[in-house]
């Protein structure tokens, strides 16, 4: 019977189709169109973002009582026009003796409703960047699909910040080492990839003196969460929380493409969108157009697998047997799972739930590599 | 008893979506008599980026045909019904999984109307975004923001005594007939369960733009609470957001015979059903605990008390749960010394992967200690609602209690689910325990309404694990013996046991076999109001356990005290090591 498992798409050369979508409750429209190429600092869709609501209580201004009907003569803006802060919305009677309602806010006449006025605060614009270089393939009112070509690595965790640029390794004597060092320029607008956990605030200090880009680590306590997401830069974390060492293959694929620009894109992971966090590094397709990573893909005989839970936390390795009965594992409990040959040359059984597919074939080479 | 059935449903198919998992079972009259004959489970699809349930349950029922030799769907058809040759002849489907609804309540005064509000809301699956009262410090303009900020899938309205006073509950009526009017794009459903003659008055307010459904006032009177009516509503308002909402409920909805039911509803049904049955305690007791919610389905005296906790939960929950119970009430469970930070990445990476299942000995252990904690949590919650005499933090006289979700139903041995519910739930007296470890309860539940006689008997044929029954004295054992124990078994044999203070005893007794058994207690305890007792019980997986512990129970606060005592604890239970 097949199994289905989750996947985490650590892949060398893959096309990577990602939708680019106006924030929830925006309105506004693409500026791009198909087939058209795109850098990653271009704007795909402009729009803006709805004003609160301000809520006028017009009788007492207009020197009426409670009951009284608002008439339409005293309106001086209508209903969808614009206004600006200070000026008369409605009057009653005539010159000194006038009573009037002004607007207290820039906005637009939302409604006139039983005495009372509402305005909707002048929305805030909003503007989507492509964050990719890429070609548009599909625009639509509200969002745009774009497609590129490269490394692909899901991650784990991420503070909600993204940036497209040069990545490098912490130095050798750890990124707290710059610690009040004058601005240095080897690090300075660069991203920094770290293959040890992020161990106190004292990085994210460093990173800001060192105007540092975005940092990826493979894990940190989850006590740092906080102070992570009020950093302004992007913060990434490829395994989880806690001090999880940074998976074999995700390391070298990061070694392997240092000094090249890359997509960092920490979303912090939500369960009903289709976002998570990634690293995309823009490649060149070599000719062929790379396969689009697949989702449905049962666990089968020769998949590359990495395990996601103690103690074989963020290791890789293939799938040599898928026994028919469960078996139990070390605390006992008896679970459907597979017999993995770990890049080691170990081989352990492990739970399936325990099993993420990285959307690599079953035939591919090894599993250290790109 | 068998009986025969000349039911026109004779294969039914029944699927319950869950956050994690996709359970499907089949049943089909087999001897003359509805049996559990097959089920399969998978990973639901709900989220991006299949967004599709029916990827899972065709899945799930590839699966099945397989085995069956029989196709359960063909062509589009996400299940074929009513064929000859292949398909089931009903199929039904049940969730708790996908995207809950987004709920603003709004009431009068916090500890009345509003508080049996939430107890309503916690009948089904929702996620409560913002609460309007009067106790509310927000103008109006601020509560209309609100209200739209968190675009709410339903607003709930309560409040207001029957024909009682109306001033407050028109300005905010009035408040949310200004937010259901400036809503863009899709306007959130309106409930009102409020006081009753303000109904045309919020007709005539919500206008026919919105969707509105109306209840019986959850409180009719300031001492009156009744909640089944709006419970009922909430279950429908459910049922139509499911098959429009994220999750490709929709297709699921239209082949189902009853649409999609809240799985609580469901259990909430086999939990009444039990409580009629002879022989049941004050009441009946399901815990479910899954990796969104945990799910308390009580009948008590005969009437139905669910509560739906979505801060708790073992994986897409583990965070929320963890911060409402406390990392203290998890460290106190475990025998190794577990930082608040430890626990919480623990939680933090559950959330993260939540389909994923402890390998390590010290991972399960943190599995088990949060699930004591978050069971203990909702049940000092719900049982606010119930209308049975407190007692500290012990329950009431249930029987049977009944384990379901991953953790109680798949553990290492019958006798672990047993401690974990005992544990957890601390029930004093004799109670019946039993596992749902094929995922029947949430089935049963749904086909309850169309063939009853189905529920009835795969019950009666083990449609539920029987774990045994435990016996667990109220009281503090002052000897260093709690009981003396004798089985006299329906074969003849009699043993004699003795139970140490501070420990639990198990006697083997395998399901469908009888005893009578007799048990001294020592001096501080007494079972039943008694310090002596003869009573006649049925085994089970787990046999019977003496629970020599006392209530509450007593666990140690030092680490190393817990290292030598709980493993003699689990020890105890298990029947083969």
């Amino acid at each position: 019977m097949p199994y289905y498992p989750e996947h985490t798409f650590i892949l060398g050369l893959a096309t990577i189709r990602r939708e680019r979508r106006l924030p929830p409750g925006a309105f506004g429209e693409a500026v791009v169109r198909e087939h058209q190429r795109v850098e990653a600092s271009e704007v795909v869709l402009r729009g803006s973002v709805p004003g609160r609501y301000v809520i006028l209580e017009a009788l007492g201004p207009l020197g009426l009582r409670v009951g009284d009907v608002l008439a339409d003569e005293w309106f001086q803006a209508r209903v969808g026009e614009q206004v600006k802060k200070g000026q008369v919305i409605a009057a009653r009677g005539k010159g000194r003796g006038a009573k009037t309602l002004k607007a207290p806010v820039d906005g637009i006449m939302a409604r006139i409703d039983e005495g009372q006025v509402i305005l909707q605060a002048t929305p805030q614009p909003v503007e989507v960047y492509a964050m990719c270089p890429g070609e548009i393939t599909s625009v639509r009112p509200q969002e745009v699909l774009l497609e590129t070509y490269g490394a692909l690595i899901q991650c784990a965790w991420g503070n909600g910040k993204r940036t497209y640029g040069i990545y490098k390794p912490e130095p050798p004597e750890g990124i707290e080492s710059l610690k009040g060092e004058a601005l240095l320029q080897a690090y300075r607008s660069t991203a920094i990839v770290m293959t040890r956990p992020i161990a106190s605030t004292l990085i994210f200090n460093v990173a800001f003196e060192q105007e540092i880009t975005a940092l990826i680590a493979p894990s940190m306590h989850a006590d740092l969460r906080e102070a992570a997401l009020r950093q302004p830069i992007p913060i990434i974390l490829t395994e989880g929380f806690g001090e999880q060492q940074m998976s074999e293959i995700v390391y070298n694929l990061l070694r392997d493409n240092v000094g090249r620009p890359a997509l960092i894109d920490a979303t912090e992971p939500v369960r009903w969108t289709s976002s998570r966090p990634e690293i995309i590094i823009p490649l060149p397709s070599g000719g062929q157009l790379p396969p689009v990573p697949e989702m449905d893909q049962p666990l089968v005989e020769g998949s590359i697998v990495r395990l996601t839970r103690a103690p074989y936390t963020g290791m890789t390795g293939r799938v040599r047997q898928l026994p028919d009965s469960p078996r139990a594992v070390e605390n006992g409990l008896r679970l459907a799972g597979a017999e993995v040959q770990l890049s080691s040359g170990r081989t352990v059984f492990v739970p399936l739930a325990n099993l993420e597919l990285l959307g690599r074939a079953a035939d591919a080479p090894g599993t250290g590599g790109t | 008893m068998a009986t025969q059935t000349a039911t026109a449903a004779h294969s039914i198919l029944a699927a319950d979506f869950g956050s994690v998992n996709t359970r499907v079972v089949l049943l089909d009259v087999v001897g003359g008599q509805y049996r559990l004959l097959l089920r399969a489970q998978t990973l639901t699809t709900a989220a991006p980026p299949y967004a599709d349930v029916g990827v899972g349950l065709r899945r799930a029922l590839e699966q099945m045909s397989g085995i069956l030799g029989r196709l359960l769907f063909s062509g589009d058809d996400l299940v074929t019904t009513g064929q000859a040759e292949s398909g089931v002849d009903l199929f039904l489907a049940t969730a708790s999984g996908g995207k809950p609804m987004k709920a603003v309540l709004v009431g009068l005064m916090p500890d009345i109307s509003v508080a049996s509000g939430r107890r309503a809301l916690a009948s089904t699956y929702v996620e409560l975004t913002d609460t309007l009262s009067l106790a509310d410090i927000r103008n109006t303009e601020d509560q209309v923001n609100a209200i739209l900020r968190s675009q709410p899938d339903v607003i709930f309205i309560v409040g207001g005594t029957d024909y009682g006073a109306t001033e407050s509950m028109l300005s905010l009526l009035r408040t949310v007939r200004l937010a259901v009017l400036l809503a863009r794009g899709q306007k959130p459903v309106v409930l009102y369960a409020g006081n009753e003659a303000l109904r045309p008055v919020v007709k005539g307010m919500m206008g026919d733009e919105v969707s509105l459904y109306m209840a019986k006032n959850v409180r009719p009177s300031l001492q009156d609470e009744q909640l089944a009516g709006a419970q009922l509503e909430l279950a429908l308002v459910y049922g139509a957001y499911k098959s429009v909402s994220v999750g490709g409920f929709e297709e699921v909805q239209k082949a189902s015979r009853l649409g999609i039911l809240p799985t609580a509803q469901s259990y909430s049904n086999v939990v009444r059903y039990l409580g009629e049955l002879p022989g049941a305690g004050v009441g009946v007791l399901c815990v479910d605990v899954g990796s969104s919610t945990v799910t308390l389905c009580a009948s008590i005296q005969k009437e139905p008390y669910v509560s739906i906790r979505s801060d708790l939960g073992l994986g897409h929950s583990a965070v929320t749960g963890v911060r409402a119970v406390g990392a203290a009430s998890i460290q106190r469970w475990l025998t190794f010394n577990a930082s608040e930070s430890l626990i919480m990445d623990y939680a933090w990476n559950k959330t993260l992967k939540p389909s994923t299942v402890p390998q390590t000995p010290q991972d399960l252990e943190i599995e088990y200690a949060m699930t004591r904690a978050m069971i203990r949590n909702a049940v000092a919650s719900a049982r606010a609602g119930w209308p049975v005499g407190q007692r500290g933090d012990l329950l009431p006289a249930m029987r049977p209690i009944i384990g379901a979700g991953s953790v109680l139903a798949q553990s290492i041995d019958p006798g672990i689910s047993a401690l974990l519910l005992l544990d957890s739930l601390q029930p004093v007296g004799v109670s019946e325990l039993r596992l749902d470890p094929y995922g029947v309860i949430a089935a049963l539940g749904s086909i309850a309404y169309v063939e009853p006689l189905a529920v009835a008997q795969v019950l009666e044929l083990g449609g539920l694990l029987n774990l045994g029954t435990a016996f667990s004295p109220l009281g503090r054992p002052q000897a260093a013996t709690a009981m003396q124990v004798t089985v006299k078994r329906a074969n003849g044999q009699t043993t004699e046991h003795e139970v140490k203070s501070g420990t639990l005893q198990l006697v083997e007794l395998p399901t469908g076999q009888k005893a009578q058994v007799t048990i001294k207690l020592s001096r501080g305890l007494t079972l039943n109001g008694k310090s002596r007792l003869t009573l006649n019980v049925e085994g089970g997986a787990a046999g019977l356990i003496f629970d020599g512990r006392g209530r509450p129970i007593a666990v140690p606060k030092e680490v190393e005290k817990r290292a030598e005592l709980l493993p003699r604890w689990y020890t105890a239970v298990r029947s083969n090591v």
